[in-house]
């Protein structure tokens, strides 16, 4: 691992020859940026990883059952599990995908899980995310540029291969691809923030990278616009575009990235879309709360890996709680994504404690609070310096036939001493996750 | 051990018209860097000793605006000035602009080349270097050519990559004076290309084009009109 440490520097010049970059907006510019790559990856012991990916493997499941339950039956709201409220009045709930079935009863087929480590190396998920969750094409090519260049750390250490995902992820489309179309990832374009990864996966996994404009519907049948009228049937849509934007005719009419009537198309089941629209009801941040109830409602389990513990200032008891402690608590708004709207009671000033308190009260639905884990540092090297930074880590479930966990994950760290916050859109590194073989 | 890329589906029905121009784009901006820092180095040399105004015959046989004050001006924002869209930074943003959309058709590998040629012209212009410093960016567009025969399977993206190579190719060379036989060298296999892929190429014109590829008429203007209007995936 030393020889990969000295070796930073050709790493980094691997990344630049392959064009691994992520674009970012900032004042309406778009400019793109290497993705700060840091050598020292995160390990994971064998058996920790073992009962890391059962909970994994539990949550997803028990997630994938619910989105099923609410577009249909409603059970766990008919028996009281969770209040109704917190479905209706969910952003990320969509009326229009109520009685749609995807195909083999699987809506998140790609789940993007975060997770911390405490300091007393206990894992808590921080949060779900089941609609784009981006990321795993960073530590596939680290591992394929860090392999090349220091050989003798694979060599002296047992570590698990992850340059599995592109076949991974080829095997879940094809398992609901309909009538053995073609299999396609949807981009919004070369200036979205995760154009590399789209490109990326697509060549690894052999999909074709359509751009709005390349594909159309007919006789509610999904086509990919060849040359000269030439078309071919879509089986499978692994959209990187969100559900609002995907199809103008049902949803945003001013979108140029969607796909006029593609929502009658998935609806008679004529293709698949991965991720299924409506997902974002499961991985809304007031739904979480619920995640190891449902875990428990639909699998008859105890949840294996637990939640952060977390307050909702929609019951009372929390509420009290939350504005008791108001200064020592997270507090995040459902609504907001990428690390934004999270703020720490501990860094606002009386006036600001103030508002939020006013707004909890008067918007209790929008607002969850979350005791603050003290998340393990990682190492990462400054100059030439070796610090330590906050980091997260990112772990892919893939659901087919069945639910894998990709035997690896995007650690992304924090590049601010003072931060909890690790997203790349805020400046954040990232780090290879290594599962070890034994 | 899985980390070889997935074969590809594709072929001329999963090609969509935006592709095959993009795939014609590169072609023709990875061929215009490549051929414009050949044709440069021959105007370098004349500007020595020669003709220090050879710049203003370049731009003449370019078709560019001469905006130009001396022949180290010209050297210097003609290669490196990133917003003059007619510098050789441009082209190869253009041919990288293009190349990045086709990453899963032409391999990160083959996008690598360009992405090299790329980074060392950044690395030459924050130096203002010599045009001799610039042979490592005719290195990785020849390696970027051997890495499409080498790694792009699919014959209708050759067939359409290599065409705009060979349209870039003729017409350069003929805005620059090149022999008749200089010139059919590029428009043979152009035209063995087109009898594979017939579809994606116009046959009025080709036909035109075939009438024009005489030593007498190579160089008039409807010989350059006529290969720049071949393709019609557009």
């Amino acid at each position: 691992m030393f020889s990969l440490v000295d070796q930073r520097d050709t790493v980094n010049q691997w990344m630049e020859r392959f064009g691994v970059r992520f674009g970012i907006y900032k004042n309406g510019v778009f400019n793109e940026q290497l993705f700060p790559f840091d050598p020292i990856p995160r390990v994971i012991r064998h058996a920790e990883w073992i009962e890391m990916e059962k909970g994994l493997i539990q949550r997803v499941n028990a997630l994938n059952i619910f989105l099923q339950d609410i577009y249909h039956k409603k059970q766990i709201v008919k028996n009281g599990i969770i209040p109704e409220e917190f479905i209706y009045s969910s952003k990320g709930y969509m009326p229009i995908c109520e009685g749609i079935m995807p195909k083999n009863k699987i809506y998140s087929h790609i789940s993007g899980i975060d997770l911390v480590q405490a300091k007393d190396n206990s894992w808590y998920i921080l949060e779900d995310n089941l609609r784009i969750p981006s990321g795993a094409s960073y530590p596939m090519i680290a591992r394929t540029i860090t392999r090349k260049v220091s050989p003798k750390t694979f060599k002296d250490n047992a570590i698990g291969d992850n340059r599995t995902y592109a076949s991974m992820l080829r095997k879940t489309m094809d398992y609901v691809n309909v009538d053995d179309g073609l299999s396609v990832i949807l981009t919004p374009g070369r200036y979205n923030s995760a154009f590399f990864e789209h490109s990326y996966l697509a060549e690894k996994s052999g999909l074709i990278l359509a751009f709005p404009g390349d594909l159309m519907v007919e006789n509610d049948r999904v086509y990919y616009k060849g040359l000269f009228e030439k078309k071919r049937r879509v089986g499978v849509i692994y959209r990187r575009i969100s559900d609002e934007f995907l199809d103008p005719l049902a949803f945003d009419n001013t979108s140029l990235l969607g796909v006029p009537n593609l929502m009658r198309a998935y609806a008679k089941g004529n293709v698949a879309v991965v991720n299924a629209l409506g997902n974002g009801v499961a991985d809304d941040k007031g739904i979480y709360y619920f995640v190891p109830k449902m875990i428990e409602y639909y699998l008859g389990e105890k949840p294996i890996l637990q939640n952060a513990p977390t307050y909702l200032p929609y019951y009372f008891e929390d509420k009290k709680y939350i504005l008791e402690h108001l200064s020592t608590l997270v507090i995040k708004d459902v609504s907001e994504a990428g690390g934004y709207g999270v703020m720490f009671g501990r860094e606002m000033n009386i006036e600001q404690l103030a508002n939020i308190k006013h707004l909890i009260e008067t918007e209790p639905r929008r607002w969850i609070a979350q005791e603050v884990i003290d998340f393990k540092d990682l190492e990462i090297i400054e100059g030439n310096e070796t610090v330590h930074r906050k980091a997260d880590l990112r772990a892919f479930v893939l659901s087919e036939a069945e639910t894998k966990v990709w035997k690896s994950g995007l650690t992304r760290f924090s590049r601010n001493p003072t931060s909890f916050i690790v997203n790349s859109s805020q400046g954040g590194g990232f780090k290879d996750t290594w599962v070890m073989k034994k | 051990m899985d980390n070889t890329t997935l074969l590809h589906e594709n072929d001329i029905a999963s090609l969509s018209k935006e592709k095959a121009n993009r795939l014609l784009w590169l072609g023709r901006y990875a061929e215009r860097a490549y051929i414009t820092l050949h044709i440069l180095r021959k105007y370098h040399d004349r500007m020595i000793d020669e003709d220090e105004h050879a710049y203003i015959t370049y731009c003449t046989k370019m078709g560019i605006e001469n905006q130009y004050t001396s022949a180290a001006d010209f050297m210097n924002r003609y290669l490196y000035d990133h917003e003059n869209p007619d510098s050789l930074f441009s082209m190869l943003n253009y041919a990288n602009d293009n190349a990045i959309v086709l990453r899963e058709e032409i391999t990160s590998e083959t996008l690598s080349y360009i992405q090299m040629a790329i980074c060392h012209l950044h690395n030459c212009a924050s130096q203002s270097s010599d045009i001799n410093e610039l042979q490592l960016i005719t290195d990785n567009l020849l390696a970027f050519w051997g890495s499409i025969d080498a790694r792009v399977a699919n014959p209708s993206l050759r067939c359409v990559l290599k065409a705009g190579k060979l349209i870039e190719s003729i017409d350069l060379h003929i805005r620059f004076g090149y022999s008749f036989d200089k010139v059919y060298q590029f428009f043979s296999p152009l035209g063995e290309l087109i009898s594979k892929e017939k579809s994606i190429f116009d046959e009025e014109t080709l036909k035109r084009l075939q009438e024009q590829m005489t030593k007498i008429r190579y160089k008039e203007l409807a010989t350059l009109q006529s290969i720049n209007r071949l393709f019609c995936a557009e």
